[in-house]
């Protein structure tokens, strides 16, 4: 999904970065500029070029076919694997005590509901991840414009 | 052993088989050094060798290569930061060579003719029991008792507390469960599609254009799902790191 977006924004802050090395090895003494300078120097090109890594990082992974796929997966698997896996400990209880079928009813739907509990509890993280990421994403684009 | 004989070399499933590379017995115990292991071995070793290379030069200015290793690691050191904020620093080795493994391997199962180890759930099920069990004894060595009040949720009146913690411990129990489930099923599904479309494409004939044309599709989009899978095993190994450290759901 980001293969077309990845050379290039690697290559930018690279020759950047060069660039003001080069010019801070010509300015500064003997021992070249400071690393606080450089890394101002950086997060400024850096921010120039509009690339904020973390947050951006991050938007670029949720967005895209391969990124909805993984959400679908990640809350349907949740409820898939409680109901079969505690329907399964409902069914090898009874096996063992010879209760049929009570555990398995019993566990059918502790199952359901321990899953519905972990996809909702998932579906509300991701809600709260894609949150943030839209608030950085507000407030870079705020702080730009006010730079421009 | 036995599956070996029984997959037909044909069948997409043929990708998965473990093959041995050599027959070592100790003691009744196989302990031959098989296709799966050797190729765990090899991501390692890609990994560390990359990683290691890359940043040999330890320059201030980070040349091409460096970058691709400091992304690599600033990738997941903020994402500790995020979800687990600065006490999660110290869980930073776990979880950087746990995502470094899986990605590794992800990634070297998309070359031709390679094998892809997260297909398989005993793979998968330990490296999520090795977070289940780290983050349980976590959670209980910083908590102690209080770990327990994880799996009662607050201000549910006490008759509700029969059916809902017995709900919260199972829920917590399936996390290892769903964990490991999501990387193999997810991995298993996309390698025997491709392998599904790779036989279309040669019984088809003339028209095995399409599914062809549909492969170069499917595997950009296996390589992006072998990197997403590998970050959302991470990012949710860092929630319930979360969760144990700072007991909340």
């Amino acid at each position: 999904m980001s293969d077309p977006q990845h050379p290039s924004s690697g290559e930018q802050p690279a020759q950047v970065t060069t660039q003001d090395s080069t010019q801070g090895a010509s300015e500064g003494s003997s021992q070249g500029p400071s690393l606080d300078e450089l890394g101002g120097r950086i997060s400024k090109a850096r921010h120039g070029a509009g690339l904020d890594k973390s947050a951006e990082e991050l938007g670029e992974l949720e967005r895209g076919a391969g990124a909805d796929l993984s959400a679908a997966w990640r809350i349907s698997i949740e409820i898939v694997v409680a109901l079969v896996v505690c329907t399964a400990i409902g069914w090898a209880l009874d096996y063992w005590f010879g209760t049929k079928p009570w555990f398995m009813l019993l566990f059918l739907f502790l199952g359901g509901a321990a899953g519905i509990n972990n996809a909702v509890r998932t579906a509300l993280r991701m809600d709260a991840q894609a949150a943030e990421v839209m608030q950085r994403k507000a407030q870079t684009k705020a702080s730009t414009a006010k730079k421009e | 052993m036995s599956v070996e004989r029984h997959i037909d070399h044909s069948s997409p499933m043929y990708q998965f088989v473990i093959g041995r590379l050599n027959d070592w017995q100790l003691g009744g115990l196989d302990i031959s050094f098989s296709k799966a292991a050797a190729f765990m071995f090899g991501a390692v070793i890609v990994a560390t060798l990359f990683l290691v290379l890359t940043t040999s030069k330890r320059a201030i200015v980070p040349g091409r290569w460096q970058s691709v290793s400091e992304l690599w690691y600033e990738f997941i050191a903020d994402m500790i930061k995020e979800t687990i904020g600065s006490e999660g620093r110290k869980y930073f080795p776990f979880v950087f060579s746990l995502f470094s493994f899986i990605v590794m391997c992800n990634l070297i199962g998309m070359l031709p003719y390679s094998y892809t180890v997260t297909s398989h759930i005993a793979v998968t099920i330990m490296l999520a029991l090795s977070v289940f069990v780290l983050t349980t004894f976590i959670g209980i060595t910083r908590h102690g008792t209080n770990f327990l009040s994880f799996f009662v949720p607050k201000g549910v009146p006490f008759v509700m507390l029969l059916l809902v913690v017995p709900i919260e411990v199972l829920s917590y129990f399936m996390r290892p469960i769903s964990h490991s489930v999501r990387l193999f099923a997810n991995m298993t599904a996309g390698h025997t599609m491709l392998k599904v479309f790779g036989s279309f494409v040669v019984q088809m004939g003339v028209f095995g254009v399409l599914p062809f044309a549909l492969i170069v599709a499917l595997t950009g989009l296996e390589v992006a799902i072998a990197v997403l899978q590998a970050y959302v095993f991470t990012i949710l190994t860092c929630l319930y790191l979360n969760d144990a450290i700072h007991l909340e759901h």
